[in-house]
């Protein structure tokens, strides 16, 4: 009986299985994808130099994990308001609401599941494609490979996600047959003391992120104030909008003219808080995504435009050594950079930090602000013990060689001042310092065992294991540094890329699945102004205008914000706004066409049945 | 004079069922009279015998199979669709079952919905609602919302806006379906009322043979034709009596 009711009501609701079907399919397969990176961010962990790229990668996976528990939440409330009139009448034949609700979750699970494999199946797919482009760009095999390990964890985790999602909505299952979620007018009519109060506090909100963001900006500020952004827009929209309507009623004309459009549009806006909530934190994490995806792109680039890199080799000598010294290894000196060895004051053996001097730090970073005269700056961090010295040093020269080989390019420039402040940096202990000129000199001057840095050009046939083996303490090339520099970023583009597309899925379904879920209300509200005289086309404009504002006014909010935050952040790189705002403008044009296309989709499901409605 | 003549009206949908397989439906089949300017004509039947239909024809919410409609003369057939929602606009007002109020519009601005999109004068608009709402007994919810009101109360708002406009016809279509007996013979008075005291044209759509009684006319709909029309010319309980007995002649 339970299996006859099932596939009565899947035949009856093909296309909606189909919609939830392909959604929970697209989150495995980008679920199942971010594992495949997961694990190569647990094999690169152990190597230090790319131990940031491991973070991000964890950071990542984390946001999917939690997009996707978001998302496969919402597809379950969704996939029930769907199901809302079968359930509605099985429940009058006197089926009790937690049988129903066991009979949900049996459907829910079984197209899950289904989900799961054909998920793994493509993911495969897209794991093979990604696999291919990583090993071409240099990465190992053994980093590369897909186990059955990744099959299982998907699997699993993805269940434990569907689990969690049909127990935390057992009780909202009851609840809704008897309670309206939907606010009445008479309700938000009662909020009239608050909104101009909340109007206020959402404006003061943004005119102090924005205001903060542009002196003081930071990667850790700007993800704070983008959070905090979404909050005061949502604030603004919801008591700006109720705000602004109870003054236009004042003015009788304009709003008694606009009165389908005002009242509708309040409507709508009080009636999908959740679901406004939901586009603005997407649009704007979509819009911090185009961000990043510009900055990885335009490192990649520059990775692999070899010219802007002048130094072949990166060196520290573990003695003081002059330029003819290292000319006898067959290297042309460009520049020598004294660095200090600092000691902590309980460990004599090895090395704490590296100091350099404020000039040199002007000279690797191409920051030109003063700094304080006796301050000191941490860069990069020491990883391993026994390596120390080599690893910290290794990790601090290569960002020196990426800054100095590139100072005009804004994006390494704030990925090295990054790890300056270390604002990306895992780890407590840091190890160069930057001090005052007056106090390097003096210090270097009392220094027995002074070291150099150099950064110079080697020949084509240059031999780097004679080279190694005299008495430097780490060098680092140009080729090495370069494909590394490459790798990272290829795997960063390729997961930002991953984290919009997920955030994009997220988006379009909440959409989506409110506009069909609202289309029976919609073409009733359509038939009845029908009736009162209205032409299609006047309808037609109204609804457009309320699904328009919908999806554009978080679009237009959030590319305001990007904009700003990226005129912060290049104003703080010293760099010119057009010349480096192309591919972030490129991205933005392609999201906004996506989202065209969409809506157009959208328009044609839901308006143009008001001619046959 | 003849307000609306109906002349061989019919009325088919088709339906797929199946990969090749269509049913068709007769809604109307033949369907002819004359409503005069002024009258006010119950139309009866079972369900499915093509009541709503006939209404909606009328209203030109939808186009007849064959057959013509002619409203004061002109023929709906040949309305363009925009013609077609002016007509409504300027000569229909509608009275529905479910009221079909706006939730998220006070009862005055329900009511006003009409006038404003025929971008009347605000002083007028306003001027007809306070009329309309004074004389059907709701100007005291005039700023309260369609789900602070009763169902009787609400039928009430929804007819004070179908007459808004000054239309010439007025179709309801089961308008006291959703209502208690005491509150249908408001609704229902208020529909005499109007007849009688502001000359409208009523078409009535209705189950109940009491509401029916207050009409001038009885068309009994069988399978999308006439089976019968009853001519009001007695006292309304005996019309109502008339009624009873042709309706359990079915």
């Amino acid at each position: 009986m339970l299996l006859k009711i099932l596939l009565k009501n899947f035949r009856s609701s093909l296309k909606d299985y189909l919609l939830f079907f392909i959604h929970q399919s697209l989150m495995v397969v980008i679920f199942f994808v971010m594992t495949f990176f997961y694990r190569i961010a647990f094999k690169v962990s152990e190597m230090d130099d790319v131990s940031s790229l491991a973070s991000f990668i964890y950071a990542a996976v984390l946001i999917v994990v939690i997009i996707t528990l978001v998302s496969t939440n919402m597809n379950l409330r969704n996939y029930l308001m769907i199901r809302n009139k079968d359930y509605n009448f099985l429940a009058i034949l006197g089926i009790r609401p937690q049988m129903l609700y066991l009979l949900l979750c049996v459907e829910f699970a079984m197209g899950s599941l289904l989900a799961i494999l054909v998920g793994l199946l493509g993911g495969s797919f897209c794991v093979l494609g990604i696999a291919d482009l990583l090993g071409k760009a240099g990465f190992q095999n053994d980093i590369l490979l897909v186990t059955i390990w990744n099959y299982l964890n998907s699997s699993f985790i993805f269940i434990v996600i569907i689990g969690i999602c049909m127990a935390s909505n057992g009780r909202y299952f009851r609840r809704s047959a008897n309670k309206a979620n939907s606010e009445s007018p008479i309700e938000w009519e009662s909020y009239k003391a608050y909104d101009l109060t909340f109007l206020l506090i959402g404006c003061l909100i943004i005119i102090g992120i924005l205001v903060s963001l542009w002196f003081y900006y930071s990667v850790l500020n700007s993800l704070i104030s983008m959070m905090l952004l979404v909050g005061s827009a949502c604030l603004i929209v919801f008591s700006g909008s109720r705000f602004f309507f109870k003054k236009m009623r004042k003015n009788k004309n304009l709003y008694y003219k606009n009165l389908l459009t005002f009242n509708r549009m309040m409507y709508k806006f009080n009636k999908n808080k959740k679901l406004l909530f939901t586009i603005f934190s997407l649009n704007f994490l979509i819009f911090y995504l185009m961000g990043s995806i510009t900055a990885s792109y335009g490192t990649l680039i520059n990775a692999e435009d070899q010219e802007s890199y002048p130094y072949d080799i990166v060196a520290i000598s573990e003695l003081k050594m002059d330029e003819n010294v290292i000319n006898e290894f067959g290297i042309t000196a460009f520049e020598t950079i004294p660095i200090l060895p600092v000691y902590d004051s309980n460990d004599n053996r090895e090395p704490h930090y590296w100091g350099i001097s404020l000039n040199t730090y002007y000279k690797l970073t191409g920051k030109e602000e003063a700094l304080g005269g006796n301050e000191i700056v941490l860069i990069s961090q020491q990883e391993d013990v026994q390596n120390g010295v080599t690893a910290a040093a290794t990790t601090a020269m290569k960002r020196a060689l990426t800054i100095a080989g590139s100072s005009s390019n804004y994006q390494i420039q704030k990925y090295f001042q990054e790890i300056i402040f270390g604002k990306i940096s895992n780890k407590n202990l840091n190890n160069i310092i930057v001090f005052s000129d007056e106090e390097f000199q003096q210090k270097y001057f009392d220094a027995n065992n002074e070291t150099t840095l150099f950064l110079g050009e080697i020949p084509l046939n240059f031999d780097k294991i004679a080279f190694v083996q005299s008495n430097l303490l780490v060098t680092v090339y140009k080729q090495d540094l370069l494909q590394q520099i490459s790798n990272e970023n290829q795997v960063m583009f390729l997961i930002f890329i991953l984290l919009g597309l997920i955030m994009m899925i997220q988006l379009g379904s909440s959409l989506y699945f409110r506009f069909f879920t609202d289309r029976n209300q919609f073409l009733a509200d359509a038939r009845f102004l029908k009736q009162l005289g209205m032409t299609d086309k006047e309808i037609k404009k109204i609804y457009t205008k309320e699904t328009a504002m919908l999806i554009f006014l978080p679009i237009v909010t959030s590319f305001l914000w990007s904009g700003f935050f990226f005129c912060a952040e290049m104003k703080f790189q010293n760099v010119d706004f057009v010349e480096n705002s192309g591919l972030f403008m490129a991205f933005g044009i392609g999201y906004f066409l996506i989202e065209l296309t969409f809506y157009k989709i959208l328009e044609r499901q839901l308006v143009s049945r008001v001619s046959c409605g | 004079m003849d307000l609306l003549q109906i002349r061989s009206l019919k009325k088919r949908y088709r339906k797929k069922i199946s990969k090749g397989t269509v049913v068709e439906t007769v809604a109307i089949d033949d369907l002819s009279f004359r409503v005069e300017s002024g009258s006010f004509i119950s139309i009866m039947g079972k369900s499915g015998c093509g009541k709503t239909t006939l209404l909606k024809l009328i209203g030109g919410l939808d186009a007849p199979t064959a057959g013509e409609i002619f409203y004061k003369g002109k023929p709906l057939t040949k309305l363009s669709h925009d013609q077609l929602a002016q007509y409504r606009r300027e000569q229909i007002g509608f009275v529905f079952q479910d009221y079909n109020l706006m939730d998220s519009l006070t009862i005055k601005e329900n009511i006003m919905l009409p006038m404003l999109l025929d971008n009347k004068k605000l002083k007028e608009i306003e001027e007809s609602v306070l009329y309309y709402a004074q004389r059907f007994g709701i100007r005291k919810h005039l700023n309260k919302y369609p789900g602070e009101l009763s169902g009787g109360e609400q039928q009430r708002a929804s007819i004070c806006r179908a007459l808004s406009n000054n239309p010439k016809l007025i179709l309801a279509d089961e308008p006291t379906g959703n209502l208690d007996s005491q509150s249908s013979k408001e609704v229902v008075r208020c529909l005499k009322e109007m007849n009688q005291e502001l000359g409208k044209t009523v078409i009535l759509v209705t189950h109940d043979p009491y509401i029916a009684s207050f009409a001038d006319e009885a068309i009994i709909l069988k399978d999308g034709i006439i089976e019968r029309r009853l001519v009001n010319h007695m006292e309304k309980d005996q019309f109502f009596k008339m009624l009873i007995e042709h309706l359990n002649a079915f």
